[in-house]
């Protein structure tokens, strides 16, 4: 008898959260997490290099039945989650219906998310259908994502054709120099000979030409240092030293005590190896960066490596 | 209000990725790519 009223009273309670929940999931949900911008130019850098091609897509595209997303699944998911999920099925659908996925896109709010849709999507077929892609690239209407747009095309196509995923980089805006050091870097890890010509033509600006032989530098030195240094020391002369930083900071990111253990090997070079090491350790340990840039002998690297300490 | 007025409007920064790369100084440029680990 007396448990009553304490019953009541819980449910009154568990009512009234139940109600409190969903009144301010209401509130809450619709909002979008905003974009992250750059403050200032030479501020903290949003948009890092796209990773390479996306991993194929996986069952008969949506609604297959084997744990692939459906239009129903991402219209059942709560508000801020859905974009993600459409975001997600139109990559999946992208390989065997590009128009498809390109309608998922569409389901996104018109702006960064939808472009970045649209570029996945061109990214994805770019090996198998470029010229559709480049279309779906060219409609991106913001000059950030279509440049992202055509930097994905390149990096997706570095494997099969050299020469086509390179120029691909002259559409890529304001990633341009950003796209040359990353496909030319992606074509040197398949075919080196390739990668090397490209960079020996010495196209662009200084910035271009210079970028171009770090990239070398750099993903070789991801899979082998020995193999990178081979390449940086076939490279044009006035840019074998910046190769080399290249090798560094590829290296670095692997195993930083082998980097500087290699970094040994390099004689007049090895100091730009290890000011590539240092420079790769700028977020995760700055303390060390420091400490490595105090040990260059080569006066100009010393100076150069701890003005980028500060900075 | 005047003073309100004559204050002047606040500079529109157009961030370095959604600019063309003639908006983007060489400086500007070159310090984007030391930053991302593309230059030494």
């Amino acid at each position: 008898m007396s448990t009553l009223p304490f019953s009541a009273l819980v449910l009154a309670c568990v009512s009234v959260l139940f109600c409190a929940r969903f009144a301010l999931g209401w509130v809450v949900a619709p909002v979008e997490r905003p974009e992250v911008v750059a403050a200032e130019p030479g501020g903290a850098m949003e948009v890092p290099p796209k990773p390479a091609g996306l991993a194929p897509a996986t069952g008969e595209g949506a609604g297959s039945g084997d744990g692939a997303l459906t239009p129903d699944i991402c219209i059942g998911m709560p508000v801020d989650l859905r974009n993600t999920c459409w975001q997600a099925l139109a990559r999946q659908a992208a390989a065997v219906d590009p128009e498809g996925a390109l309608r998922t896109c569409d389901e996104l709010p018109v702006g960064p998310l939808r472009e970045e849709c649209h570029a996945d999507v061109a990214e994805t077929i770019a090996p198998i259908a470029r010229e559709r892609a480049e279309t779906i690239c060219a409609a991106v209407e913001s000059t950030k994502w279509r440049g992202q747009c055509h930097f994905g095309m390149g990096l997706a196509t570095a494997e099969i054709d050299a020469e086509y995923a390179i120029s691909r980089c002259a559409s890529a805006e304001a990633f341009h120099t950003f796209c040359r050091h990353d496909v030319v870097g992606e074509i040197a890890m398949v075919n080196l000979p390739a990668a090397h010509a490209i960079c020996a033509r010495e196209e662009g600006g200084t910035l271009q030409r210079k970028t171009c032989w770090h990239g070398i530098g750099k993903y070789l030195a991801r899979r082998d240092m020995g193999e990178a240094a081979a390449a940086c020391r076939d490279a044009t002369p006035a840019w074998q030293a910046l190769c080399f930083h290249g090798l560094g900071w590829g290296a670095a990111e692997r195993d930083v005590d082998a980097a500087l253990a290699g970094c040994a090997a390099f004689g007049e070079f090895a100091d730009n190896c290890r000011h590539g090491v240092a420079n790769q350790l700028k977020r995760s340990d700055p303390a060390r960066e420091q400490a490595i840039c105090e040990s260059l002998t080569n006066p100009e690297a010393k100076a150069k490596c701890l003005a980028f300490v500060t900075q | 209000m005047a003073w309100r007025l004559s204050r002047p409007a606040a500079e529109v920064v157009v961030p370095l990725d959604e600019r063309s790369p003639e908006q983007i100084s060489e400086k500007e440029h070159e310090d984007w790519l030391r930053k991302l680990g593309y230059t030494d």
